[in-house]
């Protein structure tokens, strides 16, 4: 584990700068990953799936799979790639303050 | 942005397309007696000759999907020829992965290009949980690809929206599969390998240092 400087704040990461301690996400941290990945705005669609993975994350301890993911907010793979350059698993859910999803999902 | 007009157009080239069924035959023969040769890839060479290499494996899909009668393998097909990846074993193992078993769940024109990604970018080290996520992303991303240009992931909805224009599981029945073959679905049906071997090719040397 490392530790880097987000949005003021100090975070725990892992070698892939995902947060390991999930309560301690903002939207400003949101921001801030999205502008290290080049995105410099966030859009209300950012927003619909942040906030989806992070509810879902915080119920169930787990990342939804991106099948269930596309299903439930409407918006297809490609669309999330457009989105979150990195992809669902290593963009819009490190955004989104949660860890990495490991192993085969 | 998926462009049906432009799918369709390529649907209708298929299915009035002159096949050399001899010259293809011949070469599947070939293969199969030699097996697929390795190659040394050259980054610079292959980025140089992107365009060249992309309409060569969409055309072999193509051709290997209608002398197959096998979308998963004509895909996989001309993705090892291209890259020297793995042999006729792997080819064989794909037997019955169109629509995943005959029952228009995922087009093999995915299945037969995820086979190749992980000759491709899968590890000897089946302990390199590295190499494994880097082929699953890779992976994923080639899917959301796909789907963009093709329009769907599945079996079904692509005979339906795309190449026969009406619901059919040529699995289902024989008189399922003489309409699909009367209906030039044989044919059609080299769309999603030529586009899912063209977009996998690509992936492929794009990833090329």
């Amino acid at each position: 584990m490392s530790r880097i400087e987000l949005a003021s704040q100090m975070l725990e990461v892992d070698e892939h700068g995902f947060m390991q301690e999930t309560k301690k996400w903002t939207e400003d941290i949101a921001r801030a990953y999205g502008a290290k990945e080049g995105v410099q705005e966030l859009t209300p669609d950012h927003w619909k799936i942040i906030h989806y993975l992070r509810d879902y994350y915080l119920a169930n301890k787990t990342c939804p799979m991106v099948r269930k993911l596309t299903r439930d907010t409407g918006f297809t793979l490609k669309q999330l790639y457009d989105l979150f350059p990195e992809g669902p698993a290593n963009s819009a859910c490190k955004w989104a303050g949660i860890p990495k999803a490991i192993g085969c999902a | 942005m998926t462009d049906y007009t432009a799918l369709k157009q390529k649907v209708a080239e298929l299915a009035v397309r002159e096949w050399d069924t001899e010259a293809i035959a011949g070469r599947v023969k070939k293969l199969m007696r030699q097996e697929i040769p390795r190659k040394k890839l050259d980054p610079k060479e292959m980025k140089a000759n992107r365009a060249t290499i992309l309409d060569r494996v969409q055309r072999r899909a193509e051709e290997y999907n209608f002398i197959f009668k096998n979308c998963a393998q004509g895909t996989a097909m001309a993705l090892l020829e291209e890259f020297g990846l793995g042999n006729m074993e792997v080819i064989k193992a794909l037997t019955p992965f169109p629509g995943i078993g005959g029952t228009g769940e995922i087009c093999g024109g995915i299945t037969g290009s995820l086979i190749a990604f992980g000759l491709y970018f899968g590890s000897d080290n089946r302990l390199d949980y590295e190499a494994m996520n880097k082929t699953i992303a890779i992976s994923q991303k080639f899917m959301a690809y796909f789907e963009d240009a093709v329009g769907h992931l599945y079996c079904a909805d692509i005979i339906e929206t795309l190449i026969i224009g009406k619901k059919l599981n040529p699995g289902d029945s024989e008189a399922s599969m003489q309409s699909f073959a009367e209906s030039k679905g044989f044919e059609k049906c080299g769309l999603p390998p030529g586009l899912g071997s063209r977009l996998a090719a690509g992936f492929i040397i794009d990833s090329m240092k």
